[in-house]
C-alpha cells in the first residue's frame, strides 16, 4: 500500500533509514499524476521489500523543495539516506523499472 | 519612460517560472512553478529580455529567436544568464519556451503584474488591444545586478533590444 507523507520529519525519518523507500510526488491538479497513481498503486500491493509512499507537493512544499521536484509525477527511490534512483513524468515502463531495481538495492 | 539608467542598481524583485524538463515535452508531467529572486543574479552577467507578451508576432518571428541562434556567442562574452520576461503567467512562459526550443538555455519568467517592469518605469499600457497593463519591448545587460545597458524600443520592432544590439554592448 502506499502511504502518504505528513511532514518534512516523516519524510528524514523514512529516507533515512536502511529500508528502500519510494515517493510519488504529485498534486490534485496534476493530470499525468492521476493517470499513473493506479499504477503506482498496483505496483506496490506486488512488489515485496520495498515502502511506497506518496508526497502532495503542495502541501508538503518543505519536502519538494528539499529533494527539488521540478515536475510531476517524479518518482524518487532512497535508501540510507541517498537517492538511488529517479522518473520524471508518467511513464509506466520507467516506474516499473525504478522499483524492480529499487527492490534488488 | 525608464526612470532606471545605466550604473543604476536593479531594483529588487521575484519572478515566476516554471524549470525546463525534458518531460515537458510530452506533456508526460506538470512543471511546478518556483520563485526566482533577483539576488540569485549577484555576481552573474544577465541578460534579460523583455515583450509585451508571450506569443505575440514580433517577439517571437523576429525578436527572440536570434537570441536562442547566438546562445553560444552569449556565453562567449561571459553571460550567465539569458532570460525573457513578459507578464504573462508562469505556465504560459514555459510553453512559450518550449514552443520557441529554449529548453534549458533561456530561461522564460513571468513578471507577474509586469511589476518588476513598473519599477524599471518600463510597462505599457494595451489595454487598447484587451492586454491591459504589460511589460515594454526592452532589454537589460545586469552585471553583479548594475545595469550596464539599456535598450528599450521607441517604437514597434526590434532595434536596440535585439540579439545584436545586445551582443555589440557586451
Amino acid at each position: 500500500m502506499v502511504k502518504a507523507v505528513a511532514s518534512f520529519e516523516e519524510f528524514k525519518q523514512i529516507i533515512n533509514s536502511d529500508k528502500v523507500a519510494i515517493f510519488d510526488f504529485w498534486a490534485t491538479w496534476c493530470g499525468p499524476c492521476r493517470v499513473i497513481s493506479p499504477i503506482f498503486e498496483k505496483l506496490a500491493s506486488q512488489v515485496e521489500g520495498v515502502e511506497f509512499y506518496k508526497v502532495d507537493v503542495d502541501e508538503q512544499g518543505e519536502i519538494s523543495q528539499e529533494v527539488g521536484v521540478r515536475a510531476m509525477p517524479t518518482f524518487i527511490a532512497f535508501k540510507g539516506g541517498n537517492k538511488i534512483g529517479e522518473v520524471v513524468g508518467a511513464n509506466p515502463a520507467k516506474l516499473q523499472e525504478l522499483i524492480q531495481n529499487a527492490a534488488k538495492a | 519612460m525608464a526612470t532606471i539608467k545605466v550604473g543604476d542598481a536593479a531594483p529588487q524583485g521575484t519572478f515566476n517560472y516554471v524549470p525546463y524538463s525534458p518531460e515537458l515535452e510530452s506533456g508526460a508531467a506538470c512543471g511546478i512553478p518556483v520563485k526566482l529572486n533577483i539576488d540569485e543574479w549577484k555576481g552573474k552577467k544577465v541578460v534579460l529580455i523583455s515583450v509585451p507578451g508571450a506569443f505575440t508576432p514580433t517577439c517571437h518571428v523576429n525578436h527572440i529567436p536570434p537570441y536562442l541562434e547566438k546562445f553560444e556567442e552569449f556565453k562567449a562574452k561571459g553571460v550567465d544568464v539569458i532570460a525573457v520576461l513578459a507578464a504573462n503567467d508562469a505556465f504560459v512562459m514555459s510553453g512559450w519556451g518550449r514552443f520557441l526550443g529554449f529548453k534549458d538555455k533561456i530561461l522564460a519568467l513571468s513578471d507577474t503584474g509586469a511589476e518588476w517592469s513598473k519599477a524599471l518605469g518600463l510597462t505599457v499600457d494595451l489595454s487598447a488591444v484587451g492586454f491591459g497593463t504589460r511589460t515594454a519591448r526592452y532589454a537589460i545587460v545586469l552585471d553583479d545586478l548594475k545595469v550596464k545597458y539599456l535598450g528599450v524600443e521607441p517604437e514597434r520592432g526590434v532595434t536596440v533590444s535585439g540579439a545584436e544590439a545586445v551582443l555589440a554592448a557586451l
